[in-house]
């Protein structure tokens, strides 16, 4: 019953017409931003995050998240109409999306895509609902010791969201640790890597490292990299068969709980999730010579799965305060900007904050759905844009929001900085994410393990005597090191030499 | 906390250095030298525009950028460049001046900014 008034609450809040309208300049927002080759959804809520300062907090992570979900249906008409993914996620959808629009199924293909977000976003909203409440009061008893703790498995977890290597993602979140040490350090007061700089003894911002890496070394890297034609769709195409629903709807459920609970772990996240159900489709279909051709249960089972990627990724997000994906750390950032820190204890101190959040997510899906079955055509036209004109007004977006971050032109200098810095991290394959989630869980990490460590009178042995921790850590050092116990053990049973698998895994 | 990050750092760093010296080539070094150049003069550009900006003001420094990057690095022409540059200067400074009411720097030409 309890949980019923919080879901009201929730609704009532996301309803109000302010949040309403801004949820749904987000989706259309985000939209058009998915759709863009290259910029992805954390490049998109990085780049419009400065345009929510002067917001509510609920009104702003609605806008926030609303881009989220936009940029996912957005990359989805991308991926379909000009083979060119828009985001991390939908790079699956290219493979059957994009042969089912050359053989003049374009429309089916999109249609089948948005209602298979919409029904996955509404299984897993659902799953959210009922599963948050459940990991915060779980979270409650967690004290400094096991928050650290989880951080550090929070870490651990960016190798899921490394693309080529082991090695890189763990380097690239110490490397955001590092720059989370900037500043005064919080426990003595002293100034640490300022070089005398006043500038830098608030640290380094990460928004405005978060645009840099993300937005303008994504733009950077895109330049001179023209888009294709893309393929007409008309409005009346946009219908589908009963055949194609028939061969879609089990796709959609199983990728539905799926992307859920992969997006539940912390650094699975979204694209995983897509890759996982593709698989899954094509080992389960009846027809799997179709597959590769142009089969449209590979459509509708990756896209249901990204979406309830998204939302499992809030769980760890909204209740434990560590982020499940590089695009959820940026808005844990955000939430972190507005005052709000995420955690066990959110859910109970903003219950209006949190429920309209999550109300607002199906709210956000719905008008998604209602825009994108009629619209998707009208969309795509912007695709016909040349990314030539188009790349220097994103340019200047960049630079004007990390100037209105803080009013100082310090941003501007960190944000460029940051984009040299991310186009050669990009071109030679290093990821970005880690580095966001090592700046954002830094300064959170150093205060849990201050708070353990004048538990303990000084000493860290207090991490011995709390079993949670103990066998957080434990998970931790599994993630890190399991991949490699379990290459090396198959290596053996195998008892051949070479690395096929260690290949396989640099070219996903 | 930085000592034990920058051990952390080295170590990860030394992986990556051992992974790639044993793999032979680098996944990463994909060729794209052919954009190389025009992305070195996208950063000058940008970097120019930066400098100009506590000079000449910010919207009119980074709107020169956009009609610099339209017309030189991407030879659009020089109406369609100057439309792009003054009409992105022009809604930056809407919606962000107006809307949002972020004082953006004058430059000397302007009294107080």
């Amino acid at each position: 019953m309890e949980l019923l008034d919080q879901i009201l609450l929730g609704f009532q809040t996301a309803l109000s017409p302010v949040n309403l309208a801004y949820c749904f300049v987000g989706v259309v927002l985000g939209t058009v931003i998915g759709l863009l080759p290259g910029l992805g959804s954390a490049t998109g809520v990085a780049l419009l995050l400065p345009l929510t300062l002067t917001l509510e907090p609920v009104t702003a992570l609605i806008m926030l998240a609303g881009i989220y979900y936009g940029t996912q249906y957005g990359a989805t008409i991308s991926s379909v109409l000009i083979a060119t993914p828009g985001d991390s996620a939908t790079v699956v959808t290219t493979i059957e999306g994009y042969r089912l629009a050359r053989r003049g199924r374009a429309g089916p293909a999109l249609a089948v895509a948005a209602i298979a977000s919409f029904l996955a976003g509404t299984i897993s909203i659902v799953l959210l609902m009922t599963l948050a409440p459940v990991f915060a009061s779980f979270a409650l008893d967690f004290g400094p010791p096991e928050m650290a703790a989880l951080m550090v498995l929070g870490l651990a977890g960016v190798i899921g969201f490394t693309g080529s290597s082991r090695a890189k993602g763990l380097a690239m979140a110490a490397f955001g640790l590092a720059l989370a040490t900037v500043g005064i350090d919080p426990s003595t007061g002293v100034e640490r890597f300022t070089f005398g700089n006043v500038q830098l003894l608030g640290g380094i911002g990460f928004l405005e490292v978060v645009i840099g890496l993300f937005a303008v070394a994504e733009v950077m890297s895109a330049v001179r990299r023209g888009g294709g034609e893309p393929i007409r769709t008309r409005f009346r195409d946009m219908l589908l068969s009963r055949e194609d629903w028939r061969r879609s709807r089990g796709a959609i459920a199983r990728g539905g709980l799926l992307g859920f609970f992969l997006g539940v772990l912390p650094g699975a996240g979204a694209t995983l999730a897509s890759f996982f159900a593709y698989d899954v489709e094509r080992r389960l279909s009846r027809r799997r010579d179709e597959f590769g051709k142009g089969a449209i249960e590979g459509v509708a089972g990756p896209e249901a799965a990204n979406n309830a990627a998204v939302n499992g990724a809030f769980v760890p997000t909204l209740t434990l305060g560590i982020p499940g994906s590089g695009t959820t750390a940026v808005l844990l950032g955000a939430f972190l900007l507005f005052g709000i820190q995420p955690g066990p204890l959110l859910l109970e101190e903003q219950p209006q904050l949190v429920w309209g959040l999550i109300a607002s997510f199906y709210i956000g899906n719905l008008l998604l759905l209602l825009l994108n079955l009629p619209l998707a055509p009208l969309f795509a036209s912007i695709l016909r844009l040349r990314y030539g004109l188009l790349y220097p007004l994103i340019l200047l977006l960049c630079f004007v929001g990390a100037y209105a971050v803080e009013n100082r032109m310090w941003g501007v200098w960190i944000a460029f900085a940051f984009g040299v810095i991310g186009y050669f991290m990009k071109r030679y394959g290093y990821p970005a994410a880690p580095v966001v989630l090592g700046l954002i869980l830094g300064p959170m990490l150093e205060k849990a393990l201050m708070q353990t460590s004048s538990m303990g009178g000084g000493d860290f042995g207090i991490f011995l005597q709390r079993p949670i921790a103990l066998a957080l850590f434990a998970v931790a050092a599994l993630v890190v090191v399991g991949p490699l116990l379990a290459r090396g053990a198959g290596l053996l049973l195998a008892g051949r030499p070479g690395s096929a698998h260690g290949r396989e895994q640099k070219g996903g | 906390m930085p000592f034990a990050v920058g051990l952390l750092l080295a170590l990860f760093g030394g992986l990556v250095c051992v992974q790639a010296l044993w793999g032979g080539r680098g996944s990463g070094e994909a060729g794209e030298s052919a954009g190389g150049r025009s992305v070195a003069a996208v950063f000058a550009l940008t970097l120019l525009a930066i400098l100009l900006t506590p000079v000449i003001g910010f919207l009119p420094a980074f709107g020169l950028l956009v009609f610099a990057l339209a017309r030189f690095v991407e030879g659009e022409g020089w109406t369609a460049a100057a439309l792009l540059g003054a009409g992105g200067a022009a809604a930056a400074w809407a919606v962000f001046v107006l809307f949002l009411q972020i004082p953006l720097p004058g430059g000397v030409f302007v009294a107080g900014g």
